[in-house]
């Protein structure tokens, strides 16, 4: 049964990688059909000899051993500088599609502050002995940013987009920090990590006024099982049903902690997911030859 | 400048706090007690030691630490680096670093502690004054709210070292100006400070605690206070890069040297 477990394991995991950066959830609304097909194959083959299953036909084929990863500090700072890549990447593609004066200097803003983010990590990282990443992390852009500029392009480079698709890529960035704080070794790149989370916090809460609907604090629960009602800002716009369902709502504060969840926007009528990093889009030193 | 009130606002928050942390205290001291021959060296590394099912009771919103601290290892474990993808079995750090808080954490989480009561009290000026919109006021209600949860959670991390009282040395530098704040801009504005500044007072906090719980849970309140300032400062009309600086400012941080805890 282990073995069963580890080969359904291999083939999601073969599977979400290929994905790049979409959630988990998001590829069993996408694709589940397709991933239980592989589970079933996978877990026919093994015991062909005593199961009632369909047996499989053809050779086995050959496992190779798979390469050992550490995740240390200069793993994480290499993913948190190909994070910031992608971000100053993406928004100067955008940039010149950018009429709205205020969200262009918003923007350009953002660009500065995420090279300046991109520096300091790719500094860090060769502090500590690791080569600097000073690309874009390949995982994010195929899963996250292209698919997302494809929207945005295909639906006429509209400004809400855009703003969703920022806001997203600076929640992941905020929370991606955030998760790295324990995971960190040194207390002093804690702090580092964060002072740049922080910034990357308040680009998404600037954001998160710009989208329709958005609220500036999310709603409290009080002790007497009252709800306090946030105030809300005017939106003008229409409701829309958007495919794969609409998103949540959208909150400036999203709490009294800030969470490690996906970010889920619109952008041209798509519900997009955009996930924090983990292991699988980690920017990990080579193995040496 | 009333002085009396300031005190009396200050034990308010608290004889509130107090109350609140009855039941967490109960509830946390399982959980967070340190073996009698916890001395260990600061530089001790345990792995897989440690609480790995702390659970943080907030106001009854209850955190697990290991949601919060574990998230990134709770992804998938394929991996792409160039052209290659593989999968494989999740893998892990080669030393690690402590997961609870020593006594020179917990002294600094008291100390947080006192900051979130100061920002509690700041906030109640700012409502008492009636100064504010509705709108405003509504927000500030919040941000009461969640500064005093986030002085629950960094005293029950705190422990015995938790002073549960407002900073009297931050009351005695802002509650004057609280008070003697004219309009609703000039509340938000000394609002919008505070938040800063306790952002960075946590980014700074960070840089010294070595346990990896308390570190997990300052890293999920520093944004907020972020976002806090900035809702602040929209509220304001605040230029953006005014309120969204490259990176969180430290020489904002407030410190124990600077802002001893002392009962006002």
């Amino acid at each position: 049964m282990d073995a069963q477990n580890n080969e359904l394991r291999g083939a999601l995991d073969h599977a979400e990688a290929l994905l790049g950066g979409l959630s988990r959830r998001r590829f069993f609304r996408v694709a589940g059909f397709s991933v239980a097909s592989a589970a079933v194959l996978a877990a026919c083959g093994k015991d062909a000899a005593t199961s009632t299953n369909i047996p499989q036909a053809g050779l086995t084929p050959v496992t190779t051993a798979l390469p050992t990863r550490i995740i240390d500090d200069v793993t994480l700072l290499r993913t948190a500088s190909s994070l910031e890549h992608n971000a100053i990447d993406a928004y100067q593609t955008l940039l010149s599609q950018i009429t709205d004066a205020q969200l262009h200097d918003a923007i350009s803003l953002f660009i500065d502050h995420h090279k300046a983010h991109a520096t300091s990590a790719e500094t860090a990282t060769k502090q500590f002995g690791g080569d600097a990443f000073a690309t874009k992390n390949p995982v994010v852009d195929a899963g996250i940013v292209q698919p997302a500029l494809k929207l945005i392009t295909d639906g006429g480079g509209q400004a809400a987009d855009v703003v969703a698709f920022a806001y997203a890529l600076e929640t992941v960035a905020a929370e991606t920090f955030q998760s790295f704080v324990p995971l960190l070794t040194k207390p002093s790149l804690r702090s580092a990590v964060m002072i740049v989370g922080g910034s990357e916090a308040r680009h998404a809460a600037i954001l998160a006024a710009l989208i329709k609907d958005a609220t500036a604090v999310a709603p409290m629960v009080t002790g007497t099982g009252s709800t306090t009602a946030a105030p809300t800002t005017t939106i003008v716009g229409t409701t829309t049903t958007l495919k794969g369902g609409n998103p949540p709502p959208v909150y400036q504060v999203p709490g009294i902690f800030q969470p490690l969840t996906p970010a889920e926007v619109g952008i041209n009528r798509v519900t997009i997911t955009a996930d924090l990093l983990g292991p699988n889009s980690y920017m990990y030193v080579p193995a040496s030859s | 400048m009333d002085s009396n009130r300031l005190r009396r606002l200050a034990a308010e928050v608290d004889d509130e706090h107090r109350e609140a942390m009855r039941t967490i205290h109960d509830d946390l001291a399982s959980a967070l007690r340190v073996p009698d021959d916890a001395s260990a060296n600061r530089r001790s590394f345990l792995r897989g030691a440690g609480f790995s099912g702390v659970v943080v009771a907030v106001g009854g919103l209850v955190l697990s630490l290991d949601a919060m601290v574990h998230a990134a290892a709770a992804q998938t474990t394929s991996t792409t680096t160039g052209d290659t993808t593989t999968s494989g079995a999740p893998t892990t750090t080669t030393t690690l670093p402590p997961r609870q808080p020593d006594d020179d954490d917990r002294a600094l989480l008291g100390f947080v502690q006192s900051l979130e009561l100061t920002a509690v009290a700041a906030y109640g000026i700012a409502l008492d004054s009636k100064k504010l919109s509705d709108v405003t006021a509504g927000i500030a209600q919040i941000f009461q709210a969640h500064h005093r949860q986030h002085a629950q959670a960094t005293g029950s991390l705190a422990g015995p070292a938790a002073p549960n009282i407002a900073n009297g040395s931050l009351v005695a530098e802002f509650g004057p100006q609280f008070q003697a704040a004219a309009t609703e801009k000039d509340l938000l504005q000394l609002a919008f400070e505070v938040e800063n500044a306790a952002a960075a007072t946590y980014a700074a906090a960070l840089a010294e605690i070595t346990g990896t719980d308390p570190a997990a849970v300052l890293a999920s309140i520093l944004p907020i206070e972020s976002r806090h300032a900035v809702v602040l400062g929209q509220a304001i009309g605040l230029d953006i890069g005014d309120m969204s600086p490259a990176v969180e400012n430290l020489t904002n941080a407030a410190t124990p040297a600077k802002f001893p805890i002392e009962k006002g």
